[in-house]
């Protein structure tokens, strides 16, 4: 997709190349604008791409078992069918943890949306994590959308709807996003149980200095309570992401459970050294605690916000050095 | 997870190792028809030992010699094809030198690329430096890439001088050049950058500081 326009004047980039002028230098004399027609990039380069890379997952706080994990490792394909129309699979393989006994069954009074992710690590391995395809398009010079169908992620299939306004150089942005669901059976592959839900959230994102990133979500959640989410990120010129959350939604905090309200951190760590070729881009580990039902989101493919902030004039400027390379 | 990163970069390097040679190996065969591998297994492969005057002469390619002085890197690269803002020196597998007037600005596919430097400083010192009899002072800046891809500048105090003529012999063929010697420092780094540059101006050899990882690259201007 063609997201934004940059144009450079010749003499200056023949000024800058061989300099030891700050790169920030030349962007400042870049020009950056939105798109203004809503061509899409018709240049399929790579019609498939792979990834293959560990993951680790845990859970916390189980009196029987404080400490659970799983380490495996993770095929990732993407086929590109055509301009912004993607199909993305997920195989995952359990190799080393203690997910294979599940010592405590929810007892949870929500519908069981994301607690009973122990049976998931039971059951599910080999799993098929993701099956979906999804549709990426731009209505005007600066409001994209996304629609995704199939096995969304690990457990829940359905279908996923998703706009996102953000001008390439404005900080601010603004997303919709909603999907109606169905969860999966246990052992992750293509069946599905009777639960369904309709989850969706207004969200506001905006990119401070020095890659940091404040997203606050208003909406619905998995177990259809309602509430808010706010989120902070971090992310590092080296590709290191850091970030808390919080929801707070309608479910009183006797009803959620220990721990009151969802809450957690998470890392993101690149892992390219990995691979000995260009694959599928941003492996990575990701640290999420799952464990209650109350304000779960989806995790929707191809999230509108997190595909565009790196392709926008802030996001240039935080890497300014890779510009000459 | 250890080991096999462990193994890997071995064999990452292992492979760049066998291109380097073997393209170098292709470059100097169809120029001068020379077979540069040796016998047994070693990939042992020294230009100075390889290359004659005879086979110089018949070229007319520009063609720099580039040594690495911590390094065991050597190796002969001709000019890139293609119109450039500078000279650029491109080997067959994607590494290069660029040079302005033989001062080196910028390289490429080597770790910690010098990403630009300015010269213009130093190239008007070179100018007056072979007739003046004082030493000459400016500032050089010098931008490389560095983690979180930052940009990072060093910026040096430096003074260029000659230290009179002082022949130079490259592949069998003398030149008469001046030395001058440039000594620049900061805080953090000091270095000596020496050119033997011809009467027309032309660097025909030279030390030139890369930073403080590479440090010290030998450039002979051969043809």
């Amino acid at each position: 997709m063609v997201v934004f326009s940059a144009k450079i004047e010749r003499a200056d980039l023949e000024r800058y190349a061989l300099s030891a002028d700050p790169s920030r230098a030349i962007l400042d004399k870049i020009e950056f604008s939105d798109r203004k027609d809503r061509l899409e990039d018709q240049s399929v380069t790579k019609p498939f791409l792979w990834s293959l890379s560990p993951y680790f997952e845990y859970s916390l706080f189980d009196p029987l078992d404080p400490i659970r994990y799983d380490l495996g490792a993770k095929l990732k394909g993407e086929f590109t069918l055509g301009p912004g129309l993607y199909i993305d699979g997920e195989i995952r393989k359990s190799i080393l943890g203690s997910f294979g006994e599940v010592l405590r069954t929810s007892d949870s009074v929500l519908p069981h949306v994301r607690s009973d992710h122990p049976i998931y690590g039971r059951d599910g391995d080999p799993s098929l994590d993701q099956l979906a395809v999804t549709k990426l398009a731009k209505f005007t010079p600066d409001l994209y959308a996304r629609l995704s169908t199939g096995y969304l992620e690990k457990m829940y299939a359905g279908v996923s709807g998703e706009m996102l306004w953000k001008p390439v150089n404005s900080r601010l942005g603004v997303g919709l996003e909603l999907s109606r669901v169905q969860q999966r059976d246990f052992d992750i592959r293509l069946g599905l149980q009777d639960y369904q839900a309709t989850t969706g959230h207004l969200s506001a994102y905006y990119d401070f200095e020095n890659g940091l990133v404040a997203q606050l979500d208003a909406g619905q959640y998995l177990a259809e309570d309602r509430g808010y989410t706010l989120r902070l990120s971090r992310q590092f010129g080296n590709g290191w992401e850091m970030g808390t959350w919080a929801t707070i939604t309608n479910v009183p905090f006797e009803k959620f459970g220990e721990g009151s309200f969802d809450k957690g951190f998470f890392f993101r760590i690149p892992l390219d050294w990995s691979s000995a070729q260009l694959t599928k881009t941003e492996p990575h580990i990701e640290f999420n605690v799952m464990g209650k039902d109350g304000g779960q989101k989806l995790n929707a493919p191809y999230r509108l916000y997190n595909l565009m902030r790196f392709s926008h004039s802030e996001a240039i400027y935080k890497e300014a050095g890779r510009f000459w390379k | 997870m250890k080991s096999l990163r462990f193994l890997s970069a071995f064999l990452l390097i292992l492979i760049s190792a066998c291109s380097e040679i073997s393209n170098s190996s292709t470059v100097l065969k169809s120029k001068f028809s020379l077979d540069l591998r040796k016998s047994g297994s070693s990939f042992e492969y020294n230009p100075r030992k390889t290359i004659t005057r005879e086979m110089i002469n018949a070229s007319t390619t520009p063609l720099v010699l580039v040594e690495i002085l911590n390094s065991d890197y050597i190796a002969t690269i001709q000019s890139a094809p293609f119109p450039a803002l500078a000279d650029v020196w491109l080997t067959k597998n994607g590494k290069s030198l660029t040079t302005k007037d033989g001062v080196l600005v910028a390289t490429r596919g080597f770790n910690y690329d010098l990403m630009g430097a300015d010269v213009a400083a130093l190239k008007a010192a070179l100018t007056n430096a072979q007739t003046s009899k004082q030493p000459i002072f400016y500032d050089r800046s010098y931008r490389y890439l560095v983690k979180d891809n930052q940009d990072e500048i060093i910026t040096v105090n430096c003074e260029l001088s000659s230290a009179g003529k002082s022949p130079v012999k490259i592949f069998d063929k003398s030149y008469a050049t001046t030395l001058l010697l440039e000594t620049c420092q900061n805080k953090a780094v000091q270095f000596e950058n020496k050119f033997w540059v011809q009467k027309n101006g032309l660097i025909r050899k030279s030390m030139q500081w890369h930073g403080i990882n590479l440090e010290m690259i030998l450039i002979e201007r051969v043809i």
